[in-house]
Formats: C-alpha cells, structure tokens, sequence
C-alpha cells in the first residue's frame, strides 16, 4: 500500500494543494472551516501534543465536529495514536475507557471538562482552545504502529478495546478512496458519534480527498435526517441501515429530500431488502454500497455496489448480501454452506487492548503470517452470495452498536438483582428479573440508564415472582423468550 | 381509566411512547425516559405537526421533548 494513502500524507498533500480559500473541509451550524484553517489547527494540536515529552497514548473527549476530527489527524502527525470517546456516554463508562486506556494525554473542551473531573491524575490534560495558541508543528513525525484504540462492549462489563494499526487504516483508506469516488465537490454526512468506528470511514475518507464533512448533529437533523441531506445538498451518506426506516418514520423519504444523494454507503448492521425497495424508490440513480465489518478488521472489509435494477438479485429472505472482501483481504470459513467467518489481511487489528489472552482467543497473529480474526459471525452462501446469518455468541448488534447480552446482566447485577437475564428478539433488548425488591419496571430501567449508554437500554424490563429454569437449573432464555415477547 | 379522564397529553405520549398513561407526566423528557427514544420522537414531532403546525425548527426539536411543554399545546388549544 502506498506511504501517499497514510492519512496523514493524503491530508496534508490535499490541504496544501487548495490554493482556493473557499473549499472547505467541515461545515458546522453556522460556521465554514476551509482546508487551510482545517490545515493550522492540526498543527496547532500536533504542535501542542509533541510539545509534552510523554504524548504516546491521547484520548480525545470532544464532541462530534471539526475539533475532534482536528485532533485525530493531530495525533497521527505527532506520531502518537489515539482513543476517541463517545462524550454522550454515561460517565462511569468513559472513566472505564479511560482507566483502561490510561492516555498520556487527554484534550478536552469546554463543553466535556466535566466529564474528566475524577481521571488519572498522571495525563496530560490539554482544553483544546489553549491547544489552538501553540507553535505548530509543521512536518508531520514517523507514524506510530498504532492509529487508535476504539472500545466496544466486553462481557465483563469493561468495555473492550481494539487496537488498529496505521498500515491498515492506510489500507482501509485506499479502498474507500476508489470505492466512493469522494471529491472536491463531494458533501458527505459525519453521522456516527466518534466512539464508533463507522465514523473513521467518513472523516478519513473525506477529508483526504477534499470533500466537504457535514457533522450531523441537533435533535432536529439527528431525528429527520433527511432535513439535513435537504439543507446541505450531501451527496454521500454514510450511515448504519437504519436510519432508512427513521426518515421513512417521518415520512421524508422523497425524491425531492434526497435528490442531491449519489451515494449512500451502510455499514454496521445487517441490511434488509424493505429498506432499500424505500430508497430506490425515492432515488432510482441512486448508488448504494453495502459493507459488513467487524471493528477488529477496520471498519469493514466487504464491498457490495447495489442498483435500483439489479438489487433484487443480492436479496434473499430479505436480507441483503455483504458482498464479496475488498482486495488485499481474503474471506474464508471452515464449511462450505454455513460456517464462522475468518477475515485474513493488513487491515485486521493488531488485537485487544492489553488483554493478551482475549488476543489469543479471537486473532491468529504469527511472525512472518498475515493476521487473522476469527469474527464469531456465522454467515451462509446462498446462490453464490454471501449473507451473515447469526452469531456464535450471546453478541447482537442494534443500531450498529456491538452489545454483549451478558454486559447488561453485569449490569444489572451491579444494580443488586441476582436472579436476571437479557435476551434479545425481534432485534430489541429484553430484561427479565426476579421480583426480589419490589421495585416497577420503569425504575430499574432508569437505574440502568445511569450506568449503561442508551443503545444498551432494554426495550422492557419484565419482572417475574420467578424466572423459569432448565434441566440445568439455568434461567431458561428460551421459554421467556417464547412465552412473554410478542413476535 | 378511558381518555376523558385522563390528560391528552397523557394519552398522547402513551401511544406513542407504547406505554401506560400513568407512566406518563410532565416530568418526563426525551433525555430521562428510555422509551422516548429517536424513533419515538420523530412520530412525536410528525403528530404535533399534523395537530398543531409545529414546524420542524432546532428549538422545536429541544422544546417538544418535554411532556411540559407537549401538555401546555394540549391546553392552550
């Protein structure tokens, strides 16, 4: 892979090729930051961050917008790497994060300084306003073997951090770059939050082919999206599939909201058939690219190109397939029909976070030998076409957000309920709990609310006098599954 | 308990938000009730729209995310 696709060679090679201060690289509310602004402030973030003598590790707790995405092409230059943090978490969860993480050095702003009141007394902190007021740094450093660290749900209530290399953000980079055609005159949405790895693919793959990024925040744009592709005529949206079904709940899903869309690229979560017959419907010339991916792989490392005539051929059961790997990645299982699939190439991560044994379990990571990563996702072939079926473990997705079931049990246990269980049906998250404190649904729910982010909340708590159990004397997930959910 | 004898707003929200109407008053928001979530809001904002014109403005957004403020259109209407 070519040193030109690093990231930071590929921003710094487009920033200082515009000679016209009108393009701009991130649109925010009322405020236009052009490529050469974009340019000083990563400088000015490299500069400050190199100016500490410890500044390997830097955890970014900023909210989504240009000063985040600022930091993380920073912390690349500074030859450092980086864990970005989902700011709209509950705070215990970030303090997980970042007492796992222990960072050097942590940037702020004023709207997070709360957030990091209690953190480790050893980081470095740096308010990110005072961090625009130092001497740049100008020639980017040698680049870090790490690019960031970013952590999903973990079993044991600690949140899991996977770490990924620069090489394969590079690689990752360059399939983007010819896959979604992003140019100069490309708007593209920034939707996921920059805790979750799907917004590496739009801030990357705009900002190093001079696109525009458009931060999709407020409640107003966040809830009807495509008000926001209305107002700033995006051409491409990147997004977990269903938001499809959240603009078609607001009845917005027409051609004259979307028009200016050429390309909408899904990652995440499984697509279905009902929700690209919607799209095409209100965009026939529409050009969609479904991806799958696991975190460990870089975001994701296959490629389906979906058109308004051919889409129905990739549909099955209504689902639609994940398509085929992008080159330098090879897919493999250990059946032919329906097995657990294993991703091989530079864009698998470089394992977990300090946690060699999980390393082992899920990665094959030998001298001399491409990386491995054992996905736990079973998928099936299906008339020549790839479909994930289900998991191998008690994992789910929703909303793309990756929960481990038995998280939310930690949880819940943390609350003092002993007797309790999650299982997940209809692609929503149930709990079940013995009725040891006489306390109503809604206030365990609320109890749960202060420890868990809100995408890990049950759809309902249900409380039994008590919970069914099988010949092992285990709670019985089937049983409640089948007796007490709707379909 | 039938709708006459509960707040419109009450029986608003509940259907929406899937729920009983006594789980529902004004201290309720989009930010501390779990079901009240992006889905729940959208159908929220579509429904005050049709019932009362709201546009679909920022501050409308924040605003109507609030039981409060959803019982005062009831009332004033």
């Amino acid at each position: 892979m070519s040193d030109l696709l690093d990231p930071v060679n590929a921003f710094f090679k487009i920033a200082l090729a515009v000679k016209n201060d009108d393009s701009i690289a991130v649109k925010e509310n009322n405020l236009s930051i052009t490529y050469l602004e974009f340019l000083q402030k990563v400088q000015l973030i490299a500069g400050a961050i190199t100016s500490h003598s410890k500044n390997e590790k830097i955890a970014l707790v900023l909210p989504q917008g240009h000063k985040a995405y600022a930091s993380m092409f920073a912390s690349l230059a500074a030859g450092s790497y980086y864990c970005p943090i989902n700011v709209d978490a509950p705070d215990n969860r970030i303090n997980n994060i970042l007492n796992e993480f222990i960072p050097d050095i942590i940037i702020y702003s004023e709207e997070t300084s709360e957030l990091i009141k209690n953190i480790s007394p050893q980081a470095t902190l740096i308010n990110i306003d005072d961090a625009l007021k130092r001497p740049p740094l100008l020639e980017p450093c040698q680049p870090h073997e790490i690019a960031y660290v970013i952590f999903t749900s973990g079993s044991t209530g600690t949140p899991k951090g996977v770490v990924i290399g620069r090489k394969g953000l590079t690689h990752y980079l360059g399939w983007s770059k010819i896959a979604l055609k992003i140019n100069e005159t490309s708007i593209v949405s920034q939707h996921p939050n920059i805790g979750f790895d799907l917004s590496v693919l739009d801030i990357y793959s705009t900002l190093c082919n001079g696109g525009t990024l458009i931060p999709i925040t407020g409640m107003k744009y966040r809830t009807m999206p495509a008000l926001a592709i209305k107002e700033h005529k995006i051409t491409h949206w990147i997004s977990v599939p269903s938001i499809v079904d959240l603009i078609g709940k607001s009845k917005q899903l027409t051609s004259q909201n979307i028009s200016s869309l050429t390309h909408v690229v899904f990652c995440g979560e499984q697509l279905f058939e009902h929700q690209l017959k919607k799209l095409f419907e209100a965009s026939p010339s529409l050009n969609v690219i479904n991806t799958y991916g696991p975190t460990e792989a870089t975001v994701s490392c296959t490629e389906l190109s979906l058109n308004h005539n051919s889409y129905k051929d990739y549909c099955y059961n209504n689902n639609v397939s994940i398509g085929t790997a992008i080159d330098g990645i090879t897919l493999t299982t250990k059946k032919e029909d329906e097995a657990e699939l294993i991703i091989t190439g530079e864009q698998v991560a470089l394992g977990y976070w300090q946690d060699d044994n999980k390393t082992t379990q899920s990665f094959s990571i030998k001298a001399n030998e491409e990386r491995r990563y054992f996905t736990g996702d079973i998928v099936q072939s299906t008339r020549e076409n790839l479909y994930f079926a289900h998991r191998t473990d008690n994992q789910i997705k929703i909303n793309g957000y990756r929960i481990e079931l038995a998280e939310v049990d930690f949880a819940l246990h943390q609350l003092g309920f002993n007797a309790c269980i999650t299982v997940f049906k209809n692609n929503q998250l149930y709990c079940f709990i013995e009725n040891e404190k006489k306390l109503a649904p809604l206030e365990v729910t609320k109890m749960l609310a202060s420890i868990l982010p809100s995408y890990m909340l049950p759809k309902e708590v249900i409380i039994l006098d008590n919970l069914p159990r099988n010949i092992n004397d285990k709670i019985d997930a089937k049983q409640l599954k089948e007796n007490y959910i709707n379909e | 308990m039938n709708d006459s004898t509960v707040e419109k707003y009450q029986v608003f929200l509940s259907k929406i938000l899937n729920c009983a109407t006594n789980e529902v008053n004004i201290n309720i928001t989009f930010k501390n009730y779990p079901k009240w979530d992006s889905f729940a809001h959208v159908e929220v904002m579509v429904a005050l729209d049709e019932l009362f014109s709201i546009e679909f403005t920022e501050e409308n957004f924040v605003k109507y995310g609030n039981a409060a403020e959803i019982s005062n259109l009831f009332n004033e209407q």
